[in-house]
Formats: C-alpha cells, structure tokens, sequence
C-alpha cells in the first residue's frame, strides 16, 4: 500500500466498525449493512481528497451511509429491517427457548414488534439515539433534519413505543 | 418471566432494552476486505483531455447520444438510452450533438448525480463552458465512473441565444462481469 493508500485507510478504518453497527442496526441484515459500507468507502476514496480537509470524516461518511440507506429503503419500498416474513418469525435460528432464554426472546421480539409500528424516521431516528447513542446534534447533521425535529421524533417514538408495550399491541 | 411482566421490565427502561438488541458481527476480514476494495478508487489518472469536442473516434468502446439542436425538440429523436458500466471501471461515453448550422458561443454544462464522476475530477458535480459548433455531428466525450450501484443520470444542457435544449443520460452498472 503506497502512502496515499495508508493515509486513507488510516482516515477511515476507525469508523468502519461504527458504520457497520449503524448500518445493521437501520437493516437489520448483515450484508446489506457491508454492502452499504462497502459503497460509503468507494465513495470517500473516490472524494479523499475532499474529506481528508474535513474537521470530522465520520459525520461525512455517516452522512453518506444514511443517504445510501434511505435510497436501498426507497428502492424496496418498505423497510428491510422488519419485513413481512421477519415480523412472522420465520428468521428466527430454529431452537429451543427455556426460561431465561425464552424470556429474552419474548423481550426482543416484542421490541421488535414495538420499533416496527414506527414510521421509518422514528424508527431510524431512536436507533441512532437509544441504541447506537448518537446526540441529537450529531443526529439532525447526518438525516439532514433539525436538531428540534429529532428531538420531536425520539418524543413521538417512545411515547408509540410505551404504548405499543402497555397494551402489548399495535 | 410472563409477558405482562416484560412489557412491564420494557416500560420501565425501554431503552436499556434497546441497547440490549442485538448486533450480527461482519463477516470475517470485513475492514480489511472493504477497505482493499475502496482503494483502487484513489488513484485515478488525470484526465488526458478535459471535456470538450473531440472529433476523433475513441479508442475505447463509446455509446452515442443523438440529439439535435433546433428551436425546438425534434420528433422521432432517438430515445435516450441508458449507458452500462462497470464497478469501479472507466467508461467513454460519447455524446452527439448535431447542429443544423455553426453556431458560436454555445453554453455547455454538464451535471453529474453525485454517485457519478469524471475519471480525473472526482470532486467536481457540475462544469460548463462555452464552445462553438460545427454544423453536422459534434461529440462530447465524458469518461464516466459509477461510484455506486445505484446509477444515475447525467444532465447535459446547451444555452444559445436563449435556445436551452436538455439531454439526460442514464448510466446504470454493468452486470457483466
């Protein structure tokens, strides 16, 4: 690797790991989220140049990503991250589930359920904040949106969310 | 643990609960692998000519765009098709652009989506200039790079004496191998 080859992975390589969590947490799917990851770093090599001058690459390349993201959503026309056949338990790992262990995929499941009965800005929106712990600042940079229309969006989305878990329904 | 009492646990701290969700590790070699693929893409040759007119037939594979400028959009225009290229190769696209008469003091601009570049000015989204026409065919060669899968378009606009006559090529990827 020359030295502009190091300079470059030294740039990005300690943001891979965290576009990858963010990229699986918005599809729920391991390969799409290397995909997304895989097209965000053919682009900032394509832009080194540009983003080697950047007082913050990862709000850049974070940036990119969701942009990405949110083309790969539209191009499906529904969220991958809860599809019919997710929300149907189909995808679960065929095992038994006992006690404890049944407890925690009742928990999850039904957080699921939970997160899937938000519109996809909330959703996406708390997965950055509650999950990934991104400020609301960082947030509104990266979705291109108001720091007052995250803040409205994780109020609305948890406010669905202690419904959905009140009632145990949508 | 009964289910009216996790929906209780979650209501009491449903963002512990959220951050207990669980995360699927890469797939092995991941950082390296996508960073290996990422850096071919740093070092692209300058471009040897800046777009403009060439007249001479590329060497390399070339698509042609027809369209013609007269006061008005002409009917029966070949459809705009779209280009195919691969990732993360280089492609010529030719662009004709057929003048009934010369014409000087034509504006070109040339906008790219921005997952499209010019092999050589990967910063730059948008370039105009002016230029004159030949009567007949004229051709805009573009060295094309995808940076993406998702494609895009290239809109092509020409300004002349309050004449604005628009063409968008669609360039998509190439599924060949």
């Amino acid at each position: 690797m020359n030295a502009e080859g190091r300079a470059f992975a030294a740039l990005v390589r300690p943001h891979i790991h965290a576009m990858y969590r963010m990229a699986y947490r918005w599809t729920r799917n391991r390969e799409d989220a290397e995909d997304l990851v895989q097209e965000v770093l053919i682009k900032a090599a394509v832009r080194f140049d540009e983003i080697r001058r950047l007082d913050s690459p990862r709000a850049w390349l974070l940036k990119v990503l969701y942009r990405h993201f949110v083309d790969l959503y539209r191009r499906r026309q529904r969220s991958p991250m809860f599809s019919e056949h997710q929300l149907a338990g189909e995808t679960r790992p065929a095992e038994a589930a006992t006690g404890d262990s049944a407890d925690a995929l009742a928990l999850q499941e039904t957080l699921e359920l939970a997160l899937a009965s938000l519109d996809p800005d909330q959703r996406e929106t708390v997965m950055m904040h509650d999950v990934e712990g991104y400020t609301a600042v960082e947030i509104a940079e990266v979705m291109a949106v108001s720091v007052g229309t995250v803040k409205s969006r994780l109020h609305r989305a948890r406010e669905r969310l202690r419904n959905f878990i009140g009632t145990g329904t949508f | 643990m009964t289910l009216p009492s996790v929906y209780t646990h979650m209501k009491r701290d449903i963002e512990q609960a959220l951050r207990s969700l669980p995360l699927e590790a890469p797939s092995e070699g991941f950082e390296e692998r996508v960073l290996a693929n990422a850096l071919p893409h740093l070092h692209r040759t300058p471009m040897r000519r800046h777009a403009g007119w060439a007249l001479a037939a590329a060497a390399c594979v070339t698509i042609a765009v027809l369209v013609t400028l007269n006061l008005a959009p002409t009917p029966g225009e070949p459809p705009e098709r779209p280009v195919a290229v691969a990732l993360p190769e280089v492609r010529t696209v030719d662009v004709m652009l057929r003048s009934n008469q010369a014409l000087d003091g034509v504006t070109i601009t040339v906008e790219l989506d921005d997952n499209i570049a010019l092999d050589g000015r990967p910063d730059v989204q948008k370039l105009s200039w002016q230029t004159g026409l030949k009567a007949g065919a004229n051709k805009l060669s573009l060295p094309v790079m995808l940076l993406d899968a998702r494609g895009g378009e290239i809109l092509i606009t020409l300004d002349h004496n309050g004449l604005h006559r628009e063409l968008k090529v669609r360039i998509d990827e190439s599924k060949e191998a």
